[in-house]
């Protein structure tokens, strides 16, 4: 692999160098952009914008374009500025690197200073770039330099290049409403192409809550049917970080009216709630109805409770209506925990395995384990029973294949004696309020507190609305 | 399950020609056209609903896979992956719909910087058909 050290060694200098030299120009030129040309509404009565714009150099190329290109709104006659010249020739000396980390770098700094200087020029020669990843990578870099600036100049060019999709985009959307929403909303609106408007709709839902989620909030809802999904999920993503339980509680209102497109949001709020306070993200999931939402917000919960209460999360998992769903959640919520504390997973999945009486959910985990430890996994095969049930025609005949029918296995050898329960299904449906359903002690699922790791602090509740809500279940500490 | 009834020519009440033609359309090959389930050979396809700019300390990227290309009962999107530029490994994205025709799909990774990283996803279905791979970047905006 020769070409790739003598590119690196000689290209990368190369625009670092061009790039540094811009640099000192910009600051021997005082170049101080033009900050009247930020959108008034990002300074309108709403709460500050999350960012300043530095104060960045604009306009007009200086000869060294491949080609000029007219931007809407820039007619303004301007004070000549000296842009360093040496731009294109380092922009086509990263065309030239083969592709790979160093290409990126080389591009980003290139693009950043270029942008910087002379977006229109810069812009130029990512609109000669052939399509591909370079091209988008490059548009990405420009866009986010531009649109801080001038955000509606960005907006033109793009349209004027045919090559708007989702990615750019969303990514100028998302920028220009975290400085003036109501402009970036209007442009969105405007995109023709719904591939590409939707994405742009959620970044700006997602750049408004970073100024103002209540007024996002009352935008996404009055948005048309299959564009709120996305905006919604992208809104509260941004929410849950700053209030969560505002976020949750906006979901909870957007779901009652659009259930069909709440379930990514909700999953979204949890999977931030969860990570921060996930006794309030669990009461808030008790709080839901059951249906969709609570299913897809439970999932989330159960994977992202793995790392703190094993015992719990399994439970959560296993409460969960859907067959593929449940079997699949239980698998992560395993995968997570075996990540998280390895030795805590040696020590109780055998347990834990041998507590799923459903065939297709202890294949979930024996397959997660051959892909993560193929030793430990045959190791463990005494505690896997993965024979498959003998085939039972009227029961495959409503079973789909590839969807194991969901049953007790065989007496396994070395496996503890699972009696099939009848009754197993319907208890696995959450109370009302409760995640946990009330069940026979007796019950395998009793066993998840065994899973926990062998020291009693470990063996606290970390989650206490669990227990609150879960009176007599199986995941109630002794 | 197809049986002929009666088993004997002495036991039919009705003409040859008639058996004959009950024959030909009970025969393996038009029996397998009508029953077999046709192999679902199309693949799932997934979207990506979140922007490209990340506005937040942890990003949470999330889209959808819809599997509607199916006319069998082996149907549905199995699963979601993704992969990091520059890295081998496929990880298994969060589904909050297994098995059903439409699903979203959701990790939870941090964007670093104005470069961030490429991230590639696909969807699998039930038949092990794969969609197409889509590939973005996610910059850090703030």
């Amino acid at each position: 692999m020769p070409r790739r050290p003598l590119l690196r060694s000689a290209v990368v200098p190369a625009v670092i160098v061009a790039a540094a030299a811009a640099g000192i120009l910009l600051q021997k030129y005082g170049l101080s952009g033009k900050s009247g040309e930020v959108p008034a509404a990002a300074s309108g009565p709403v709460s500050p914008p999350v960012e300043e714009p530095a104060p960045r150099p604009a306009d007009a190329g200086d000869g060294n374009s491949p080609a000029a290109v007219v931007v809407p709104g820039e007619s303004d006659p301007q004070p000549e500025k000296e842009v360093f010249a040496g731009y294109p020739a380092a922009a086509d000396a990263v065309r030239l690197m083969e592709p790979g980390s160093d290409r990126d770098e080389a591009l980003e700094v290139l693009i950043a200073s270029w942008a910087a200087a002379d977006p229109q020029a810069a812009a130029a020669w990512v609109h000669s770039l052939p399509a591909g990843e370079l091209r988008a990578d490059a548009t990405g870099g420009l866009l986010l330099q531009w649109a801080a600036v001038d955000p509606a100049a960005a907006a033109d060019w793009l349209a004027s290049t045919g090559t708007m999709n989702a990615e750019s985009a969303s990514l100028l959307a998302g920028k220009w409403a975290a400085a003036d929403p109501v402009a970036a909303t209007e442009w969105v609106i405007g995109i023709p192409d719904a591939a590409t408007r939707n994405p742009a709709v959620a970044a700006v839902a997602g750049g408004w809550a970073t100024r103002d989620p209540v007024a996002a909030g009352a935008w996404v809802e009055n948005l048309p049917a299959g564009t709120r999904r996305a905006a919604a999920t992208q809104l509260v993503q941004v929410w849950a970080e700053a209030d969560a339980a505002a976020a949750g509680a906006w979901v909870r209102t957007f779901a009652a009216k659009n259930p069909g497109e709440s379930g990514a949001a909700a999953a979204a709020l949890v999977s931030v709630w969860a990570a921060e306070d996930p006794a309030a993200a669990s009461r808030w999931i008790n709080g839901l109805p059951e249906g969709p939402v609570r299913e897809a917000a439970s999932g989330v919960f159960a994977v992202e409770a793995a790392t703190r209460d094993p015992a719990v999360a399994l439970t959560w998992a296993m409460n969960l209506a859907g067959e593929p769903q449940r079997n699949q959640t239980v698998a992560d919520v395993c995968e997570a925990w075996f990540d998280a504390d390895e030795d805590s997973f040696r020590q109780n999945i055998g347990e834990a395995v041998a507590g799923m009486t459903n065939y297709a959910m202890r294949k979930g985990v024996y397959e997660m384990l051959y892909e993560r430890d193929p030793v430990f996994h045959d190791n463990l095969l005494f505690w896997i029973e993965i024979t498959e049930p003998a085939p039972d025609p009227d029961a495959a005949a409503g079973a789909a294949p590839g969807h194991p029918a969901d049953e007790a296995s065989p007496g396994a050898a070395g496996a503890p004696e699972q009696e099939p329960d009848a009754s197993r299904e319907s208890g696995l449906t959450a109370a009302p309020g409760a995640p946990v359903p009330e069940s026979d002690p007796g019950d395998s699922r009793g066993d998840s507190d065994d899973l926990s790791p062998q020291d009693e602090s470990a063996l606290e509740p970390p989650l206490p609305s669990l227990d609150e809500d879960a009176e007599d279940g199986p995941g109630d500490p002794p | 399950m197809f049986r002929l009834q009666p088993t004997t020519f002495s036991d039919m009440k009705c003409p040859i020609p008639s058996i004959l033609f009950a024959a030909v359309l009970l025969s393996p090959a038009v029996v397998s056209a009508q029953t077999t389930p046709v192999p679902d050979t199309s693949g799932p396809e997934v979207t990506i609903d979140t922007a490209s700019v990340v506005l937040s300390k942890n990003a949470i990227i999330s889209g959808t896979a819809t599997d509607t290309g199916s006319t069998t009962t082996i149907a549905g999107v199995r699963e979601v992956l993704y992969q990091f530029e520059g890295q081998t490994k496929w990880r298994r994205a969060t589904l909050t719909n297994r098995g059903g025709e439409t699903t979203t799909w959701l990790i939870k990774t941090t964007i670093k910087g104005t470069r961030g990283k490429r991230i590639y996803f696909r969807a699998v279905d039930f038949a092990n058909n794969e969609s197409d791979v889509v590939g973005r970047r996610f910059r850090r905006g703030s």
